[in-house]
């Protein structure tokens, strides 16, 4: 028969190991691969999916209005939409927040390139966003070149990445 | 005789491994998920949080059913050493708590945390000295002269991030509970009192814990289920508490930028204590309850927070006195 203390002992390793596997798994990286599919609401009552951006260079955005690291490069995203023009497209995904607090919101701040509406998080748990803000540099060919974490986007930090990747 | 040392870290431990799906900026990024709140701290950060207790203890129960009679208890005679079954007629306990957390993200995904129970004090009521449940033998008489106050068992616990997505966030955590508290302080008669009231255990315990957080919404509304277990070991007495294992669920609503609503439901199920190797009456319980609460966001990094904890159900060994309510309120603090 198995003692107590031993019978604690045995189920303790069990779930040690157990934990410890399970913090072994990872996915793989973003950088480098496919830029991940998805179809979202824009404030404006478009949709907008990710294959109707392909062919184009991409520049996308994860931002929240009580974010502010993020507000404060929103005006960058801005101008790099007036100076790149068709040639890019410049996209904004807000994340779980109210259609009606974001479009006044971008109406208050002058934004007007598109901003959709991850409404629940499905798109941002894709795009593994774990902070904000986040932004996809996404090559014509739909491959995602690279991650800037964090705020300091610029207007010329993005067409320095348009003209270094189309 | 009350569980009151385990029901008070029970308190803790659930309200410890609540969560809410907040957000906190630094001036270059903004995590989705608060540390203070979810058991993590931001890498290379401090989240310190105090805490105060209190739990009433006046409900009489015999099994799971309400009860009219004596709660009469048995005695621990560490002296003898012996057990003495119905030696004391139970009456109230209050039960004052001050806890000091404090926790420190080593990395994005690994928190180290030390809780400090700096003062647990508990005010306990009852008539002493009955023979097998007959207090008007002589000697036997009223005291509210029984209460321990003191330093806890500090915990020290790592908490590991082994999932963290927007969506989803678990974490496991082990630990250790230290036999820092007193555990031989006595009572009125001169003799070392009740294990359950004292302030320590006097035992080294392993805990291991788990959280699981589902962000329904981000920064919106969340839903958590966690478990802690408790690997209670004997102390120099031969005293040893049951284990203890707690089941926890609830969800975080995130009514504005400054305050959340928090509802969960607390589960607790101890073993019986044993003494000398044979188990002890009265101990062993079986408690779930519903708290209610809110965090307000006070400033960018401090939040001031308050739950009530309200029985639903409550099962115990043979009989004993059960709480009819607990209250927490504390203050949490990052830099």
């Amino acid at each position: 028969m198995v003692s107590k203390s031993l019978a604690k002992v045995r189920f303790s390793r069990l779930v040690f190991l157990s934990l410890f596997l399970l913090g072994m798994a990872a996915s793989p990286p973003l950088v480098g691969g496919p830029a991940p599919a998805f179809k979202l609401e824009a404030v404006d009552g478009q949709i907008v999916s990710m294959t109707d951006l392909n062919g184009r260079f991409v520049v996308l955005n994860f931002w929240a209005t009580w974010c502010v690291p993020c507000v404060k490069e929103l005006p960058e995203f801005q101008k790099a939409y007036q100076s790149l023009g068709p040639k890019a497209k410049v996209i904004g995904i807000n994340l779980a927040e109210s259609k009606e607090k974001v479009a006044e919101y971008i109406l208050d701040k002058g934004v007007n390139f598109p901003i959709l509406l991850d409404a629940y998080g499905d798109v941002s748990q894709e795009y593994e966003v774990l902070h904000l803000p986040v932004t996809y540099f996404i090559t014509p060919d739909g491959v995602i070149r690279e991650k800037v974490f964090g705020g300091g986007v610029t207007e010329k930090m993005i067409e320095a990445k348009f003209n270094q990747f189309s | 005789m009350k569980k009151l040392s385990l029901f008070i870290v029970s308190v803790f431990l659930m309200l410890n491994l609540s969560s809410l799906a907040e957000a906190s900026c630094g001036s270059s990024n903004c995590t989705l998920i608060r540390g203070s709140q979810s058991g993590l701290a931001n890498e290379g950060r401090f989240v310190v949080d105090l805490s105060y207790r209190y739990i009433r203890q006046t409900d009489k129960k015999k099994g799971s059913s309400d009860f009219d009679g004596t709660v009469d208890v048995a005695k621990v005679e560490f002296e003898g050493p012996a057990v003495e079954p119905a030696h004391h007629r139970e009456f109230r306990t209050i039960n004052e708590l001050a806890q000091l957390d404090i926790s420190y993200g080593v990395t994005e995904k690994l928190t180290i945390s030390v809780n400090v129970p700096f003062l647990n004090d508990r005010q306990h009521e009852h008539i002493d000295g009955c023979d097998d449940g007959d207090c008007t033998v002589p000697g036997a008489e009223f005291t509210n002269a029984d209460g321990t106050s003191g330093f806890g068992d500090i915990t020290l616990m790592a908490k590991y991030a082994a999932l963290h997505t927007t969506k989803h966030l678990l974490i496991a955590g082990v630990g250790l509970k230290f036999a820092t508290g007193d555990f031989k302080l006595k009572n009125s008669e001169g003799d070392i009192n009740e294990p359950t009231i004292m302030p320590g255990t006097g035992s080294n315990d392993p805990v291991i814990s788990a959280l699981y957080n589902y962000f329904f919404i981000p920064n919106k509304l969340s839903f958590f289920a966690s478990a802690s277990h408790r690997f209670t070991t004997k102390n120099s007495l031969d005293y040893e508490f049951g284990d203890s294992t707690f089941i926890d669920g609830g969800a975080s609503y995130s009514l504005n930028e400054k305050i959340n609503l928090i509802l969960q439901l607390n589960t607790r199920i101890s073993r019986r204590d044993e003494f000398l190797g044979l188990d002890v009456p009265n101990t062993g319980v079986t408690f779930i309850n519903i708290t209610p609460g809110v965090v307000l966001a006070a400033s960018e990094n401090v939040s001031l927070y308050t739950h009530v904890q309200i029985p639903v159900y409550q099962r115990v060994n043979d009989v004993n006195l059960v709480p009819n309510f607990g209250i927490m309120a504390g203050l949490s603090y990052g830099f």
